[in-house]
């Protein structure tokens, strides 16, 4: 699994045209928003992350960051060690320093001789926003994670906040489900990104010592800023491993990869479209010269020949060409237009065009357009064109395999409150329900020569448009649905 | 009326010549910036037809050449530019000049044609 995820991820990295570093730092910084310290799962909001980075990929990143706690380094060994600083800020200036783990930094604190007659710290995390909080359990002898609610939190910290000296007996807190044995002193803190409960106990009945109480007090000064800035390199230090961890991989891989020049070039599917529209901006230019010289021309044999109806004819059949000519070449570099521009299309024109486009990859093959109105609307074509393009070759491939008699494609264009509606329908073999969902995920293919980028690609663009592509279940071939807001701000 | 062409696509050249000449116009055409310069030193034309694209020089630096000869109220009298690129800066700079910015292709000749000799003394 993991070699066939490292060649998988290489294509993508190509496929968005940026190095693997620049993919990395993209899909870290942005896409990862939480690393959970208790399953060491990476967690992200973005739906989109999965269009290129499936959830089989996310595992992978996950079984790195196993990995990387298991190598860190035992709690024996920092026990055995001695520690000098008398000073509570530089001894946690210090641990946090050291520390990889949240875990291994409490231990830490546990270690310092102010602490010594403590037996377990317990320390609360909840990232502000979620609806979780961690609960970290360190003794001398143990580690424990578990999760806790968020209102259970807020309860207590509500109650801890409220206690004026933050010791508390076994049975003080209302619905103690923290498993604290004996009193214990409690301190609340709210940090950049977590709120925290810091929990210290001695296992023992005996309420704690006014010298101890004055201990924690000074602790609970310097520790918020350690603990704040702990939380938040530890997030970047992980970040930055996984990245590097994930360039490796990847490099020596692209080095085990044997991709033949052809597979390369269906690969860059997406950018042979826009080379293709380049090199119709390119013919727009070049062919609009000649043709508006053969325009100018014809108008003066037009005039010439306006007394002899024969050559007339033929002459008005002329012009009617060069203005078609003129118009192809318009409309067509009119489809690949600046990522950003949004310009008024009749769907059914593009439509058209589209289908031009295809003739050769769709010969034999019937195609219609099945449009009660014209509809309108506001959208930067190119994404819409490309996808079309891609989901009506994959059409007209199928019909081709299958040897369909009578192949066709229809495509049937409506309009409601919500937006447009696209379908895209052949009546090839079809798709099996059991594989709908996996269509859409990057490399699957059924082609021998297929990269199983295409649909998911096609997936992503309308996303960018604002709109939705499915595959839906019918019995007659394949059904493939655009649905597109009216308005696309 | 005499006219001068400046157009370096020979059989858009041709034929605007021949078109124009057809209204009674007398018509020099030519496909070189620098002749064209020369041209305008040399002669008094009521109209001169500019295209921006040229081999040697563009449209814009003919136009600034003729401010030599020409005041700006005349210049944008006399100037006809014909452009198949009109992006926002091309069609800024023309309007800099006040003079008639046709695109091309035309999708009416003869409508082009007239707008081209048009006498436009007050604009």
């Amino acid at each position: 699994m993991e070699n066939q995820f490292n060649s998988k991820s290489t294509k993508s990295v190509k496929i968005l045209g940026k190095t693997p570093d620049g993919f990395l730092q993209h899909v870290l910084s942005e896409k990862i928003e939480l690393i959970d310290f208790n399953t060491n799962e990476l967690r992200t909001t973005d739906k989109n992350l999965f269009s290129f980075i499936d959830e089989e990929h996310l595992l992978w990143i996950n079984s790195l960051l196993q990995s990387h706690y298991k190598n860190s380094s035992t709690f024996s060994d920092l026990k055995s060690s001695k520690f000098k600083d008398t000073s509570t800020e530089n001894y946690l200036k210090k641990i946090s320093l050291e520390s990889n783990t949240i875990d291994e930094f409490l231990f830490k604190i546990l270690q310092h001789k102010n602490f010594k007659n403590f037996e377990t710290i317990f320390l609360f995390v909840h990232p502000k926003g979620e609806l979780t909080s961690i609960k970290h359990e360190v003794s001398q002898t143990y580690q424990r994670q578990s999760l806790l609610n968020v209102k259970e939190f807020n309860h207590f910290f509500q109650a801890i906040k409220k206690s004026k000296n933050r010791s508390f007996g076994q049975n003080e807190l209302k619905g103690n489900t923290f498993n604290i044995l004996g009193t214990f002193i409690a301190r609340e803190f709210s940090l950049t990104f977590h709120n925290i409960i810091f929990i210290i106990s001695r296992n023992d009945f005996l309420p704690p010592t006014d010298e101890e109480l004055t201990i924690f007090q000074e602790f609970s000064k310097s520790f918020p800023f350690f603990l704040n800035t702990f939380l938040y390199s530890h997030l970047e230090t992980f970040k930055k491993e996984i990245s590097y961890k994930i360039q490796n991989d990847l490099f020596k891989n692209l080095h085990n990869m044997d991709v033949s020049l052809n597979e390369q070039t269906d690969i860059f599917h997406t950018e042979r479209l826009n080379l293709l529209g380049e090199l119709l901006n390119t013919l727009r230019h070049e062919l609009s010269n000649p043709l508006f010289g053969l325009q100018l021309s014809s108008q003066i044999l037009k005039e010439d020949f306006s007394n002899n109806p024969d050559n007339l004819e033929f002459l008005e059949e002329i012009i009617k060409n060069i203005m078609r000519s003129q118009d192809i070449i318009k409309n067509f570099s009119d489809l690949f237009i600046e990522k950003n521009l949004k310009k008024d299309i009749d769907l059914k024109e593009v439509i058209e065009e589209v289908i031009t486009l295809t003739k050769s990859e769709t010969r034999g093959i019937n195609k219609e357009i099945i449009a009660q109105e014209r509809i309108k609307l506001k959208i930067n074509a190119t994404f819409l064109v490309q996808v079309l393009f891609n989901l009506i070759i994959n059409s007209a491939q199928e019909l081709q395999r299958a040897q369909t008699l009578s192949p066709n494609i229809k495509i049937y264009l409506n309009e409601n409150q919500k937006g447009i509606i696209i379908d895209i329908i052949d009546n090839g073999p079809g798709i099996a329900k059991e594989k709908i969902d996996e269509i859409f995920k990057p490399f699957y293919t059924t082609k021998i020569k297929g990269t199983g980028l295409g649909l998911s690609i096609s997936s992503s663009m309308i996303q960018k448009l604002n709109g939705k592509l499915t595959c839906e279940e019918y019995a007659h071939g394949a059904h493939f649905k655009i649905q597109l807001p009216r308005n696309n701000d | 009326m005499k006219v001068l062409i400046i157009e370096d696509e020979f059989l858009i050249q041709q034929s605007l010549k021949k078109l124009i000449e057809r209204r009674g116009c007398d018509v020099i055409a030519t496909s070189l910036g620098h002749q064209a310069i020369e041209l305008i030193q040399n002669h008094n034309f009521d109209r001169i037809i500019c295209d921006l694209m040229l081999q040697d020089i563009s449209g814009f630096d003919i136009i600034e050449e003729a401010k030599k000869k020409y005041s700006l109220e005349e210049i944008s009298n006399i100037f006809v530019i014909i452009t198949a690129y009109s992006s926002p800066q091309v069609l800024n700079q023309a309007a800099s000049y006040r003079c008639q910015v046709l695109n091309k292709p035309f999708t009416n000749i003869n409508q082009a044609i007239n707008l081209m000799l048009e006498v436009t003394s007050e604009k």
